[in-house]
């Protein structure tokens, strides 16, 4: 992976054509995320979204040990703010960088905060998070992260967010591995390879039920999910193979790992619902040596699971489901096996990584694909036209769905993976179907947008960009 | 210049104005920034203040340009042109006020031209320059007001053609309670309104469900503009110099029936209203006060209410409250951290107004926004319940003592109507308070009679503050 050597890694749209506008069925979609280059599309109108610093802001706060040095205006630590007092998470600074600081530059700031970041917290690591005034009045972070790591002995590590590099949110994990990768990891000459597998996740990934069943199926495991370790990390160098619980978001880890040190990763997609937890566990287990163990502990799991579920069907009732791909192919898997129909995917974005499972929808049902990060104003106008009996995303668009009037069911509040993953979900669409009060309640009051946008079709805003 | 702080609580001048203008009925904001900007605001300021949503066009539903590599070498003005153009046939709102972000104004966007391409397609917009390093989220309040009042005509659709406007003498415009920073600013709202109509005052309170449809179209016609902060000072300076409105000011909104009281009386003389019936209307609300006052006593003698408190917001947000719990509840203020950013002339108003009040006060008076050194005084402080943001949450519990989520952010609590101003107010945060010292009588303490959690984002042994920490905190 040459570009290590890089400052930044390259985007997500670069490295793998990933889009984040488009209107179609899946099997156009598999088609062109199969080319060589897919045909970017933008929007002519847009609605806000996370960006690489919201995303790369939420995984540097599940490093133990670390301390982060916001390097910006106030405002950009809103969101780190958020996700402590609702998450948890690893403390942080901000340089408050002003309009003076935004023109002469901010170096001197940015040092001084190294110094209390180190005086206050004795941390591991620092690290320092650029953002858009950053990387517009091209502060030198490299050398006030060399200066200070002289001084304290410890790794102070620039990750170089802009907000505005990759249209892909996702990047910002992107950034934040590559930083490590660069800066942190080592491998020791020699070292003995270590018999686990790396379970890798990033800043939204819950983890309790997977870690259940990886410990019912006997398999040995690295955690580098959740809040983790720069030692886990560093472990991860040594292990056998590399299991990702959502791939898409720790795809640039897994690769680099592959590549660089030889630790292959398994392409099995996220563990929701039987089947895919199934498969995703014995993947696990053919790189962790239990595969005995798991397929008992997988046929007792399953056998509770499908009797929990018997009261659980969603029988014909049309879905869609509206999360980042990943999540959104593992629940709409599971939505078929409660016998639902899937009638939309709404995903952040794809890339040709996705190819292979929208293929695979093609052949099943080929639902409708629209990649739409946030953009509530597609989503509504689509799911009016699209009238599915059922919503499935996270909370924040879930809101509109319902203002749409239909039946919304947000994700936040369960932890979607392996079989008890399986308990809590099935339940939560279950109750959302048996009562829309709320949806048919919201429906009557109103949008805040035009009759006239929700009678054009949802992709009238996106457009074939010009090179 | 600012200096770096752990954490942040007061956000940026954008969020600021999207806040402001995100509250106002039938205002579409349009943000010409990077795309996390909106976000940042939406999760880090509305989802921390009572966990607020993001209601009719808040949330992920505020247009926003989501400025790429490519505006940024290039310019982004025609991306803002074709944003605009296509907000209006989207966007159902009255007027659009297009607020600019970091990069567009680092880039040099001309963004009032494209501002301006809309108004002759007799669109109301107007366009205000908010990027988030000028400033805090107050800032941005300050700056969307006074962009709106100087911009009024293209909103209201008279530009250039203003009639003078004519006095209503009853009507007052409420400024200084900031959408979202203040958690309980609706049900803060509502009650200095419903405490106004008793003395047969108007108000316009301009923001959320308690604006009337009409109200933004009074504001010129008001007698007299109250301000609750320092951060609508500006505003009030503005409307009296350009529209004759005269103000007055006061550091922070009244809670109760004294500080209403007082309030009502300096209304009713500046408007001229008549004296008796201001004065049968306080005297109505203080027995009501009294009334309820007398049915918590009980509680308030077996479970210990006179303890030694500590009170940590915004100067707008706990200046009332502390003076309520002092004078009449009779609890003992310890320490008060202002949050805020305040002039220099404006701390000192507030420390020597504090004194003029309660002469023989121990009290001290902070003003500080890092968290960890706040954090660091109220560990060292001998303090018996601490009243703040849920970042404070950890240093009450450290200390083992009662802990009342009163500022932002608010993490762990739902606000919808709740609020603390006015005569009625008071019972809100009467009942809030008895809920924090209710639910610590039984908790569990170790026995140091403490409770050692970790400190504000982990931080775990004690650490001495440094010279110039200690010099930032200006008493």
């Amino acid at each position: 992976m040459n570009e290590i050597r890089q400052r930044l890694p390259r985007t997500r749209e670069k490295r793998r054509g990933a889009l984040t506008a488009y209107y179609g069925d899946s099997a156009a979609l598999a088609d062109e995320l199969e080319k060589e280059e897919p045909r970017q599309r933008i929007r002519t109108y847009s609605e806000t979204d996370d960006d690489e610093v919201t995303f790369a802001i939420r995984l540097l706060g599940r490093i133990r040990g670390s301390v982060t040095i916001i390097h910006s205006p106030p405002g950009c630590g809103a969101i780190k703010l958020e996700d402590e007092l609702k998450a948890g998470g690893s403390p942080w600074l901000i340089t408050n960088i002003e309009e003076n600081d935004s023109i002469l530059g901010a170096d001197d700031k940015l040092r001084e905060a190294v110094d209390l970041a180190y005086r206050t917290w004795r941390p591991e690591i620092i690290f320092i998070l650029a953002t858009p005034v950053v990387a517009i009045n091209n502060d030198d972070i490299q050398s006030a992260a060399t200066e200070k790591e002289d001084l304290y002995n410890i790794p102070v590590v620039p990750v170089y967010a802009a907000g505005f590099r990759s249209r892909t949110a996702v990047y910002g994990y992107d950034l934040v591995f590559h930083a490590l990768a660069k800066y942190v990891l080592k491998g020791e000459p020699g070292a003995p390879p270590i018999p686990v597998v790396n379970l890798i996740g990033a800043a939204g990934t819950r983890t309790g039920n997977i870690i259940t069943d990886l410990n019912g199926a006997g398999i040995s495991y690295n955690n580098v999910s959740g809040s983790f370790s720069i030692s886990a990390l560093q472990r991860s160098l040594g292990a056998s193979a590399s299991i990702a619980i959502d791939k898409d978001d720790a795809r640039f880890l897994l690769e680099w790992l592959e590549e660089a040190h030889s630790v292959v990763h398994l392409e099995e997609i996220a563990p929701i619902g039987l089947a895919g937890t199934e498969r995703w566990l014995l993947a696990a287990a053919g790189a962790g040596g239990s595969t005995g163990q798991a397929r008992a502990y997988i046929e007792e799991e399953k056998a509770a699971a499908e009797q929990a579920l018997k009261r659980l069907r969603l029988d014909g009732v049309s879905v869609i489901v509206d999360l980042p791909p990943e999540q959104a192919f593992g629940i709409a898997e599971f939505v078929e096996e409660l016998g639902g129909v899937v009638a939309a995917l709404s995903l952040t974005h794809a890339d040709s990584s996705h190819a292979p499972r929208l293929r695979e929808w093609a052949s099943r049902s080929n639902p409708q694909v629209y990649i739409q990060p946030g953009q509530p104003f597609e989503k509504i106008n689509a799911l009016g036209k699209l009238k599915p009996a059922l919503y499935i995303g996270k909370g924040e668009a879930a809101v509109w769905a319902a203002r749409a009037g239909i039946t919304a069911a947000a994700v936040d509040s369960v932890d979607l993976y392996g079989f008890r993953g399986v308990q809590e979900l099935a339940p939560l669409l279950a109750k959302a179907l048996r009562n829309p009060s709320l949806s048919r309640y919201l429906s009557a009051g109103g949008s805040s947008y035009r009759a006239g946008w929700l009678s054009k079709s949802a992709n009238w805003h996106i457009k074939q960009e010009v090179k | 210049m600012k200096t770096t702080t752990v954490g942040n609580r007061n956000s940026c001048m954008l969020h600021g104005a999207v806040q402001t203008i995100k509250s106002i009925e039938g205002a579409v904001p349009i943000i010409h920034s990077t795309s996390g900007c909106g976000v940042q605001q939406y999760a880090g300021v509305s989802g921390l203040s009572g966990n607020g949503g993001s209601g009719y066009t808040g949330g992920l539903g505020i247009p926003s340009t989501n400025f790429l590599e490519r505006q940024v070498v290039f310019g982004g003005s025609s991306r803002l042109r074709e944003q605009l153009k296509n907000t209006v046939k989207i966007k159902d709102g009255d007027f659009y006020v297009v607020l600019t972000g970091c990069t567009p104004e680092l880039v040099g966007d001309d963004v009032p031209a494209m501002t301006k391409e809309l108004q002759e397609q007799q669109y109301k917009a107007i366009h205000i320059s908010t990027p988030g390093f000028k400033g805090s989220v107050h800032n941005g309040y300050t700056a969307a007001l006074t962009g709106l009042l100087r911009q009024f005509g293209k909103i209201a659709g008279t530009d250039g053609d203003q009639q003078p406007a004519r006095k209503n003498d009853r009507l007052v415009n409420l400024l200084g309670i900031i959408p979202e920073q203040d958690v309980f600013w609706r049900g803060n709202l509502k009650g200095l309104k419903d405490s106004l109509k008793g003395i047969g005052a108007d108000a316009n309170v301009l923001f959320g469900p308690e604006a009337d449809a009409q109200e933004w179209t009074t504001i010129f016609n008001a007698a007299l503009n109250v301000s609750f902060s320092a951060h609508s000072l500006e505003v009030c300076e503005w409307l009296e110099s350009n529209a004759g409105i005269p103000y007055v000011h006061f550091d922070g909104y009244p809670v109760g029936a004294q500080q209403t009281g007082e309030l009502l009386r300096c209304i009713g003389k500046q408007l001229d209203l008549e004296q008796e019936k201001v004065e049968a209307w306080i005297a109505r609300k203080e027995n009501s006060e009294r009334y309820y006052i007398l049915q918590f006593l009980d509680a308030y003698y077996k479970y210990g209410f006179q303890k030694r408190f500590a009170l940590v917001g915004d100067s707008a947000a706990v200046l009332g409250p502390a003076r309520f719990l002092t004078d009449p509840l009779g609890l003992l203020p310890s320490l008060i951290v202002v949050t805020d950013d305040l002039p220099q002339q404006v701390r000192d108003s507030i420390v020597v107004q504090w004194k003029e009040w309660q002469p023989d006060t121990e009290a001290r008076i902070v003003f500080e926004s890092d968290a960890k050194i706040i954090e660091e005084l109220l560990i060292a402080e001998e303090i018996e319940l601490l009243l703040g943001s849920s970042i404070e949450r950890r240093a009450a519990e450290r200390k083992g003592i009662p802990f009342v989520p009163v500022s932002f952010p608010l993490a762990e609590r739902i606000v919808l109507t709740k609020g603390y101003a006015g005569f009625d107010g008071a019972f809100t945060l009467l009942e809030d308070v008895g809920d924090g010292i209710l639910s610590n009588a039984g908790s569990d303490r170790d026995e140091q009679g403490t409770n050692p959690q970790p400190a504000f984002s982990g931080i775990g042994g004690e650490i001495q503050l440094q010279e110039n920490e200690i010099e930032r905190m200006r008493v």
